[in-house]
């Protein structure tokens, strides 16, 4: 099993699971109390959504067999899903107003290339921790 | 020579040239049947970006419609 690549488990990855803990708190607790300003009321989501859907949009593409391996995101996945959220959020829905609620706001790019970039780093180094052992024994 | 399918190593002096790995044919006189290096071709590669970016539009659609709902109180 030593060309066996890291295994990225989607849904259950632990920075997908944070960020679908947090997001709930965000949405029902701190942005109605107002507690955390305007970081949590404007960017907090925004932050979450490339941690909390890259793991998803490549289950559906390892569902679809797309993906069929498991390693962990690459850069050009992160970076593929952060123009999509890019184009989708603060091109196309605000142009429709009386059918989406989106407001375009361009630091909300800053906030999910933050964001992609706190799981790519995070992604990276995991793939590594895993990946290490197997190299160890191999040799 | 490599498999079309799986990037395998083909071995063009079999009888009957078929992926060890994924069972393809090949045939060692049609060049269309393999690949010259283990590497997708452009257009299975421009194929798979366009898929892929199919599908995260999609998720990002349903996520914008589930903000929708969200705001109208549904």
């Amino acid at each position: 099993m030593a060309d066996s690549p890291p295994s990225f488990r989607y849904l259950a990855d632990p920075c997908c699971i944070i960020s679908l803990v947090i997001y709930p708190i965000n949405r029902f607790y701190l942005k109605p109390h107002h507690i955390g300003g305007w970081f949590t009321h404007g960017y907090l989501n925004d932050v979450l959504c490339l941690p909390m859907f890259v793991p998803m949009i490549l289950y559906a593409q390892h569902l679809l067999g797309l993906r069929p391996h498991r390693r962990f995101p690459g850069v050009w996945e992160i970076f593929q899903n952060l123009v999509v959220f890019t184009i989708v959020f603060q091109v196309i829905t605000p142009r429709f107003p009386k059918t989406f609620t989106s407001a375009g706001d361009p630091w909300d790019i800053l906030a999910y290339l933050a964001g992609g970039m706190i799981a790519g780093i995070y992604w990276s180094v995991s793939a590594r921790r895993i990946s290490a052992p197997v190299v160890a024994a191999s040799d | 020579m490599y498999c079309r399918k799986c990037y395998t190593k083909l071995d063009p002096t079999d009888d009957f040239p078929r992926c060890p790995r994924c069972d393809r044919g090949f045939d060692p006189t049609d060049r269309n049947s393999y690949l010259a290096r283990p590497f997708p071709g452009k257009w299975r590669i421009v194929w798979h970006i366009f898929l892929t970016t199919l599908v995260s539009f999609v998720i990002a659609f349903i996520v914008a419609n589930f903000q929708l709902a969200q705001a109208s109180g549904h």
